[in-house]
């Protein structure tokens, strides 16, 4: 029936394999992948890395013969996917991927995204304070981590300002998401700037699956409490929706000399879904959030000359608030091509002692698909993007100018080409223009060949780049000066309108195993090789009054190598153990006119191997107990060393009745307290992560 | 939070507006343009392969009046109108459901099809009087048109992100003297009336 390379796989050439379907448990083994990495937000990716808890039956071919054999719940599903539409098989799959199930956020007692990430490998999470995170892919860890793309329903969420996520304001309803797809290695083909060393996708669910009420209730010492309240409902024009509120409050964390980092954050939200046809979907959403995080700063205060600059501590919440709205529309205009259009509005405001941040953001994103000949799939599209900031200039933190609108504009097209039956080529590139550093292409090729059944071999060669962020170009911020330097002059990071983008060309190879959804491996090596990496090299201004520039520069080079493994074994039905392991070598290298002297310690602050495992097994039908080991090497920021760390992680879990559900869930149970990370750029007080024990109720009715 | 700069960020955000309404336009121009291979058959067919799978489910978990099961040799199961059912539902034939053997039947005219158990409603002119004359008939009422179910039909399937699900009309099925089973209920999107 199939006219294209479906029919002679070897994979299912057989009518046997695809008589069961994978539980959700087993899912993550069988990662597809589309064949395009790329679709837009929640509605899109359905496809793309597909129906994770079906992905075998989507196709045709891999249907029984008899689907009256088939419980209904399988039935249901299964996607009705078009050729050019079907999710990609495993074999096809060319990218280093892992997926966060919705199960597996419930079964990890996570309660905000950076928890969700820890297991991930080639994923650093590292809490600087309690709400404060430093986290990265592929290395380079710093709170200003900024080659690492995060999207939430197809919504960036790295401010332009730094290239960096505020990970405090990216809050979701846990229970709510749908899956979190943790691809490493670039994805600026199809994603564009700052997917340089990954990207990471939220997505919620659509409202048609959370039709109800729910009510959580978290609490605990670290997590003082987080209330969570969702109605889910269809209007009577057939549009689903959901509207929640969710309020969090954190504990300090420790410090001997007092935390001050407690915080607290309130979210409401709604998204509704309607699909009305078989053709059309539309989605719109939106949140809007206000918080306070606690920190305390030490600011340089006083000019040059006598008096020499002093140290000020202040402690002081920043406040937070924002939202956004976003619109979406998916449309098949044949079973082989289809368009989505999104449109979203996203505010986000920032008030602190030194960062202060007030941005409005307006981003148009057309993608349009479709099968060209038989063995082409198509995939093209346009972003426009529009922020525009308002700063508040202090003597610490300042931005010239104080308000800026930037532009971007960008188009990607990529190819997916059938080779032969097992053998896929995907070509593309994208192409954008910012007003920082003028026009980038970021081109990509990757090939995946599918061994066997159950192996695939890819590899890929991509370029990619970082493109300048506002302060880097705009901010002059005042440093703490290290304390063998000269209190009398001041240290000021310079913004730089010469800056320029980072570049990357990266080489990966990656292998897969997935033997009957039993036992998985998948590994995946790469090499990167960076150039024009940010430096700072300092220079005396002799003013007067003298000071210290330290202007953002493109002085550094430097290669990374990398290997990454996750494994999944389901010992029995009710029993899965999985593992994660991480190994990463940096070097970087200043150029020779360059006199930075910190920007290189980058190399040591991301652990040179880190890894995880973990048990999920159920008694009976209502009873579970999880239980995860992880360490995270030793690694040395700025100069101070952080040791390695060992941590422990429980859950059990108790569905007393359908719908009702206890737990009690204990993280970092090993110590009573452990440091994993430094402040950068700005002197915050680093604290430490403290052993954290609470319990929760979900109530679904 | 400050709010000064939204004045610049509304003229900035309008001239952003401008340049892309000029962009889309292009945009629509290029897309109307764009060549697409027509492989829409086979995504058709799995879809009414599954409706097939789910037709005979709904003939399990739906009990009928004893008379109606008693007096009739066979299980009837048709489809009135035009559907894209192919040959699909044709495998159904021979099957059994409730101790009776599956007849598949296609009917064009609503007099034809009073003495089947199930109806698969297809291309239709005539919805509401053909649910109107089935209404107490007990006939389980099937269909993919838009806003059945709220009409008085019994089960409505709908593609839900290229899933296929159903809505059921309990109501509806209680006039027609029909029981659906709590496991059919379970899995409805929605279901409209009592339970």
């Amino acid at each position: 029936m199939n006219t294209d390379r479906q029919t002679g796989q070897s994979a299912h050439s057989n009518g046997l394999t695809m008589q069961t379907i994978p539980t959700t448990p087993t899912a993550r083994l069988a990662i597809t992948l589309t064949r395009r990495l790329r679709r837009i937000g929640a509605g899109m990716t359905a496809g793309m890395l597909a129906a994770l808890s079906v992905q075998a039956a989507t196709l045709d071919d891999t249907l029984p013969d008899d689907l009256t054999d088939m419980s209904m719940e399988a039935l249901m599903n299964i996607e009705i996917t078009s050729v050019a539409k079907k999710p990609q098989k495993q074999s096809d799959a060319a990218a280093a991927i892992f997926v966060i199930t919705n199960d597996d956020l419930r079964r990890w007692g996570v309660t905000n995204i950076p928890e969700a990430l820890r297991r991930v490998p080639g994923i650093d999470v590292a809490k600087i304070d309690a709400n404060k995170w430093a986290i990265t892919s592929r290395g380079f860890n710093s709170r200003f981590a900024n080659k690492l793309l995060v999207l939430i329903d197809g919504r960036s969420v790295y401010t332009p300002l730094f290239a960096g996520v505020y990970w405090d304001n990216q809050d979701v309803v846990v229970q709510d998401v749908e899956r979190i797809e943790v691809i490493r290695g670039p994805g600026g083909t199809l994603w564009g700037a700052n997917a340089v060393n990954g990207v990471i996708n939220i997505i919620t669910k659509s409202a048609a699956d959370t039709q109800g009420d729910m009510v959580s209730v978290t609490a605990g010492n670290e997590v003082k409490g987080i209330g969570v309240a969702r109605h889910g409902g269809k209007l009577k024009n057939g549009i689903d929706y959901r509207v929640y509120a969710k309020y969090s409050d954190y504990d300090e964390a420790y410090s001997s000399s007092g935390a001050h980092d407690d915080w607290r954050t309130g979210q409401l939200g709604f998204r509704s879904d309607w699909v009305q046809t078989d053709r059309d979907s539309i989605t719109f959403q939106g949140d809007y959030y206000r918080g306070k995080a606690g920190q305390q700063v030490s600011i340089a205060t006083g000019t040059a000359g006598p008096p020499p600059t002093t140290i000020n501590q202040v402690v002081d919440d920043t406040e937070t608030e924002g939202g956004n709205l976003l619109f979406r529309w998916s449309h098949m205009t044949t079973s082989s091509s289809d368009f989505a259009l999104q449109i979203y509005y996203d505010h986000v405001g920032l008030d602190g002692t030194v960062l202060y941040e007030d941005r409005d953001t307006l981003d148009i994103d057309f993608q349009h698909r479709f099968q060209w000949r038989e063995d082409h799939d198509v995939v093209w599209g346009l972003d426009y993007r529009f922020t525009h900031d308002n700063t508040d200039n202090n003597p610490t933190f300042k931005l010239d100018p104080s308000s800026r609108s930037v532009n971007l504009y960008s188009t990607f097209i990529q190819d997916e080409i059938s080779l032969q039956d097992n053998l896929h080529l995907t070509l593309g590139t994208k192409l954008e223009h910012n007003d920082f550093s003028g026009f980038e292409y970021q081109p990509g090729i990757r090939l995946a060949l599918g061994l066997s059944a159950s192996q695939t071999l890819w590899g890929s060669v991509s370029r990619a780049v970082r493109m300048p962020a506002r302060g880097e170009q705009d901010v002059m911020l005042r440093l703490v000066p290290p304390s063998s330097a000269d209190p009398g002059i001041p240290v000021v990071a310079d913004g730089d309108d010469g800056y320029d983008s980072e570049v990357l060309t990266a080489y990966e190879l990656g292998y897969r195993l997935n033997h009957d959804n039993i036992w998985s491996v998948d590994v995946a090596v790469f090499y990167n090789d960076y150039d024009k990496l940010r430096t700072l090299d300092p220079s005396v201004d002799p003013g007067p009054p003298p000071s210290v520039r330290l202007p953002f520069d493109n002085n550094m080079s430097g290669e990374t190598y990398g290997l990454e493994l996750a494994s999944q074994w389901q010992v029995r039905s009710g029993w899965r153990l999985n593992a994660s392991y991480s190994w990463l070598d940096m070097r970087l290298h200043l150029d020779n006119n360059s006199t930075d002297t910190t920007s290189r310690s980058s190399e040591d602050a991301s652990p040179s191997s880190k890894a995880a495992i973990w048990s999920a097994l159920d008694f009976g039908n209502n009873l579970q107990f999880d239980a995860a080991l992880r360490y995270v090497g030793g690694i040395e920021v700025n100069g101070i060393d952080i040791d390695s760390y060992v941590e422990a992680d429980l859950r059990l879990g108790w569905e007393t009745s359908p719908g009702l559900e206890l737990s009690i869930i204990g993280q970092n149970l090993l110590d009573n307290h452990h440091p994993e990370f430094l402040p950068d750029f700005i002197n915050t007080q680093p604290t430490e992560v403290e052993r954290s024990i609470y319990g929760r109720i979900t109530w679904s009715f | 939070m400050k709010l000064s700069g939204h004045n610049t960020f509304m003229r900035k955000l309008i001239a952003g507006i401008q340049a892309v309404r000029q962009a889309m336009a292009v945009l629509l121009v290029l897309l109307l343009t764009v060549p697409v291979s027509g492989m829409a058959d086979e995504a058709q067919q799995t879809e009414y392969r599954i409706k097939t799978a789910f037709l005979y489910n709904f003939s399990r978990f739906v009990v009928w009046p004893e008379a109606t099961l008693q007096d009739r040799s066979e299980f009837s199961l048709c489809t009135l109108g035009e559907t894209l059912f192919g040959e699909q539902l044709d495998t159904l034939t021979g099957k059994i459901v409730h101790n009776k053997v599956i007849v598949v039947k296609h009917f064009y005219r609503l007099e034809d099809a009073l003495d089947c158990h199930l109806v698969f409603i297809g291309e239709h002119d005539e919805l509401a009087e053909t649910l109107w004359t089935l209404r107490k008939q007990p006939v389980l009422t099937v269909s993919n048109a838009t806003g059945f179910a709220e009409k008085g039909g019994i089960i409505q399937f709908k593609l839900i992100k290229n899933k296929i699900r159903f809505l059921i009309n309990t109501d509806a099925a209680k006039t027609a003297g029909l029981t659906i089973s709590s496991k059919l209920l379970s899995l409805a999107i929605s279901v409209t009336g009592t339970r």
